[in-house]
C-alpha cells in the first residue's frame, strides 16, 4: 500500500484529534456515556495509528517521538503557524 | 504537565495579508475576551475545584485555550507577514510597529495591555462558573463582530471554527453548573462555599 502524503496524514490526524477534543469534554460531563466512549475509542485508534504512520514518514509531532540517532529532527519541519500545513 | 504538539487544532493558511484586520483579530490573542484569558481563567480556577468532572472540564478547556491562542497568533503573524514600512503606514499598523515590530504581543484591539483583571478566581464553583459561561458568551459575540468585518475567507474559516467552540464550552460549563447544584442544598445553593467551607 503507497504512503499517504504528508497533508493526507495530517488531515486524519486534525480531524481524529478534534474528534477526540469535542468528545472528551463531553465525557468529563457524561463518564458514563457508552455511545460517546465508543466515539472515543474509535477516534483515538484512528489518531494513533495516523500519528505513528506521520512520525515514521515525516518527521515527529511531539518531541518526546524524535528518531534521534545522527541528528535533532524536532526543528527540521515547518512551524504550525507558517501555512504550509 | 503540557506536551506540544507540532500542529494546529484546525488549519490557518492565509494568502493575503491584511493588517487593519490582524489589528482588531488581535482582542482575541490578548483582550478582555480573548483566548490567553480564557485559558488562564479555567486553569487558575481548577486547583480548588471539589469536584472531579468539573477539575476534568476546566483543564480540558484551558487546555484547548491554548490550542485556540495558536490559531488566533497564527492568523495574526500570517497577516503581517514580510509588510512593508509602507503597507504598514497605510494599513494604520504604525502605532503598533513602533512597539512591537511584526511580533506577537498580548493586547486588546485598543491597544490597552492583557492584564489578570480581565478574568476572575473566585474560590467559589457557582460565581466562577457563571464567569466561565459568561466569557465564552462574551468570546463568541467577539467572533460574531469580527465575522462582521472580515470578508477573506481564509480568515473568516478559522474564525468561525473558534466562534462554534465557544458553544460547545457554554454547554459543557452549563452541565458543569448543574453537577455542582446536584451536590448542594437544593433549597439554598448558597447556603455553603464547598471550595471553602468543609
Amino acid at each position: 500500500m503507497a504512503n499517504k502524503s504528508r497533508d493526507q496524514l495530517m488531515c486524519i490526524i486534525t480531524e481524529a484529534s478534534f474528534a477526540i477534543d469535542d468528545v472528551k469534554l463531553y465525557l468529563d460531563t457524561h463518564p458514563c456515556d457508552r455511545e460517546a466512549l465508543e466515539y472515543y475509542q474509535n477516534y483515538r485508534q484512528i489518531r494513533k495509528e495516523a500519528m505513528k504512520e506521520y512520525r515514521d514518514c515525516y518527521g515527529p509531532i511531539t518531541a518526546y517521538d524524535v528518531e534521534a540517532s545522527k541528528e535533532w529532527t524536532w526543528i527540521e519541519e515547518p512551524w504550525p503557524w507558517e501555512g504550509a500545513c | 504537565m503540557w506536551t506540544y504538539e507540532k500542529r494546529l487544532q484546525y488549519p490557518v493558511n492565509i494568502k493575503n495579508t491584511n493588517a487593519k484586520t490582524a489589528k482588531f483579530i488581535m482582542s482575541q490573542f490578548g483582550g478582555p475576551d480573548g483566548e490567553l484569558a480564557a485559558s488562564m481563567r479555567y486553569l487558575s480556577q481548577r486547583y480548588t475545584m471539589p469536584y472531579k468532572e468539573v477539575t476534568g472540564i476546566l483543564t480540558d478547556i484551558g487546555t484547548e485555550e491554548l490550542a485556540h491562542m495558536e490559531i488566533v497568533s497564527a492568523i495574526i503573524y500570517q497577516l503581517t507577514k514580510n509588510l512593508t514600512i509602507d503597507e504598514i503606514k497605510a494599513q494604520g499598523f504604525e502605532t503598533y510597529f513602533v512597539d512591537h515590530t511584526l511580533g506577537l504581543w498580548p493586547q486588546a484591539a485598543s491597544g490597552m495591555p492583557f492584564t489578570s483583571t480581565f478574568f476572575q478566581s473566585k474560590g467559589d464553583p457557582i460565581t466562577d462558573l457563571h464567569e466561565d459561561m459568561a466569557a465564552e458568551q462574551k468570546a463568541r459575540t467577539t467572533y460574531d463582530n469580527i465575522l462582521r468585518m472580515v470578508k477573506d475567507p481564509d480568515v473568516a474559516d478559522p474564525i468561525r471554527f473558534l466562534r462554534a467552540r465557544e458553544i460547545a464550552h457554554y454547554q459543557r460549563f452549563g452541565e458543569s453548573l448543574r453537577i455542582v447544584q446536584d451536590h448542594l442544598d437544593s433549597k439554598n445553593f448558597y447556603a455553603f462555599n464547598p471550595e471553602f467551607d468543609k
